[in-house]
């Protein structure tokens, strides 16, 4: 058992960095293993990340549809969605349980910018903090 | 030499030879990095005994940017034309036999750079002004440019409102490609919406793809070729500047356009060379639009490389960090009360 998936990853993408590309002599073929590299850097993060940002999103977006369950747009879906959970806990079904909720999140969001300036401030902070969680640095 | 690339520089050497009616073989080839939407290769020929250089375009099994391979080469054929410095095209062909893929090719440009990250070289230092400089003048001098005097009219569809036909265009490639929902992308597209300027009036051939990598320039400061020209349409001329100008393109830094001039000298440069005056309320609209453009292409990758057929690293690459970059410029751009640490505020 590897334990820690994401350092496993990384190491190897380290590996074909230090070992694997120095050997190769193809501009193209260094570049594929470069960017495959740097792939699996990426794979690794989101292996150690990526259902705790999901849960994350997708507690925020409950909270704010607890404090908007009064709004006429889709309020019974909504309310659905604070009381729903993932199938599992696999990056598959928390993927596509937040998805639900980023649909229900496109609706309130149109309503809100015609009818609900606060609101509207209050979604444009959860998808800064959204795409904060998600972003990549290197 | 891999034998698969033996095989296509043999492939090519005989049909080269047929076409041209010469005597035509290939002294090397190699493929060149980063191309996202064509397959590259660089190929030394022998034709008739002659050195040549060439460069052949090859369509993948999937592509970064769909695109009408026959509207990017007669492009570049009537930009050659009319004297705008691309690579001179030598042929066309769609005939899917004679390398599996339909392929063009083009004379190599030689003596070149394109990684803007090498304009920092020492080399480079004493004219990478000049670079930066003739980069925005090209592109006003191709704003200026008559479309018919070009002859692209003859392909190319002149739309009646360029800004909503684009809007049109990339919203519905976001919402067929995207693998999951896209908040952002959906409050920019109603932002457009709201916001869509009428038309300018001003109708040019627009690049499409006008950015820092899709150039070649040498150590004289010159730049010999404009490149990557699939996405070219006939439209506002604003859009290729605000393209051009996306905060994506000098990432991290906001302060210089494509990593080379702060943003205001590329506007100036560009409006003396064309000859028109940037007007700032549509241009504002044309900056958001070129950063969900930007997205929707991003969206895309990510989806030709979860479900096409080739599994390039760079669709992947391209669709997971440029998703995540342009995600958060859309959101610093539009954000009601945005600190504006990665744009400038919209004037």
């Amino acid at each position: 058992m590897i334990p820690r998936p994401h350092q496993a990853l990384n190491d190897l993408a380290g590996r074909i960095g230090s070992r694997v590309l120095p050997e190769l002599s193809d501009p193209f073929t260094m570049a594929d293993a470069g960017l495959i590299s740097l792939l699996m850097s990426l794979l690794g993060e989101e292996l150690e990340k990526g259902v705790a940002n999901r849960v994350a999103d997708a507690e925020a977006l409950k909270a704010l549809f607890a404090d908007t369950a009064g709004e006429p747009s889709g309020a019974k879906a909504r309310a659905a969605f604070v009381d729903s959970q993932p199938e599992s806990l696999t990056l598959t079904d928390v993927t596509a349980w937040l998805d639900q909720g980023l649909a229900l999140l496109i609706d309130l969001h149109a309503w809100a910018e015609e009818a609900d300036d606060e609101l509207n401030r209050r979604i444009w902070s959860f998808l800064a903090a959204h795409t904060e969680r998600h972003k990549f640095d290197f | 030499m891999p034998q698969a690339l033996e095989d296509l520089a043999n492939r090519l050497s005989d049909y080269l030879s047929r076409t041209w009616q010469s005597e035509v073989s290939h002294q090397h080839i190699e493929q060149i990095p980063g191309g996202a939407s064509r397959e590259t290769y660089r190929v030394r020929l022998s034709v008739d005994g002659d050195s040549r250089g060439v460069i052949l375009r090859r369509d993948p099994p999937s592509s970064l940017i769909d695109t009408e391979r026959a509207l990017e080469y007669r492009t570049y054929e009537a930009a050659w034309r009319a004297g705008i410095p691309v690579p001179e095209p030598l042929l066309l062909e769609e005939d899917e036999t004679v390398l599996e893929r339909p392929f063009s090719l083009m004379a190599e440009v030689t003596g070149c750079e394109s990684a803007i990250a090498n304009l920092a070289l020492p080399e480079y230092q004493s004219v990478s002004r000049q670079i930066a400089q003739r980069k925005w003048t090209l592109l006003g001098e191709l704003a200026a440019r008559d479309i018919d005097a070009l002859g692209v009219t003859d392909f190319m569809e002149i739309p009646e409102h360029p800004a909503r036909r684009e809007l049109e265009y990339w919203a519905d490639v976001i919402r067929q490609d995207a693998l999951t929902r896209q908040p952002v992308a959906e409050a920019t597209i109603r932002w457009l919406t709201r916001h869509l300027p009428e038309p300018s009036g001003q109708i040019a051939l627009v690049h499409g793809d006008y950015r820092s990598g899709n150039f070649l320039y040498n150590q004289a400061g010159e730049i010999p070729a404009l490149l990557d020209w699939e996405m070219a349409h006939i439209g506002d001329p604003l859009e290729d500047l605000a393209w051009s100008l996306d905060p994506l393109w000098g990432w991290p830094d906001k302060t210089l356009a494509g990593g080379l001039l702060p943003r205001e000298d590329a506007i100036a440069l560009w409006e003396k060379a064309s000859g028109f005056s940037v007007d700032r309320q549509a241009f504002r609209w044309w900056q958001v639009f070129a950063s969900l453009k930007g997205l929707a292409i991003w969206i895309s990758s990510s989806e030709d490389f979860a479900n096409g057929t080739t599994k390039e690293p760079i669709l992947a690459i391209a669709g997971w960090m440029m998703t995540d970059r342009q995600n958060r410029i859309l959101v610093d751009r539009l954000r009601p009360d945005s600190e504006h640490t990665l744009t400038e505020p919209l004037v």
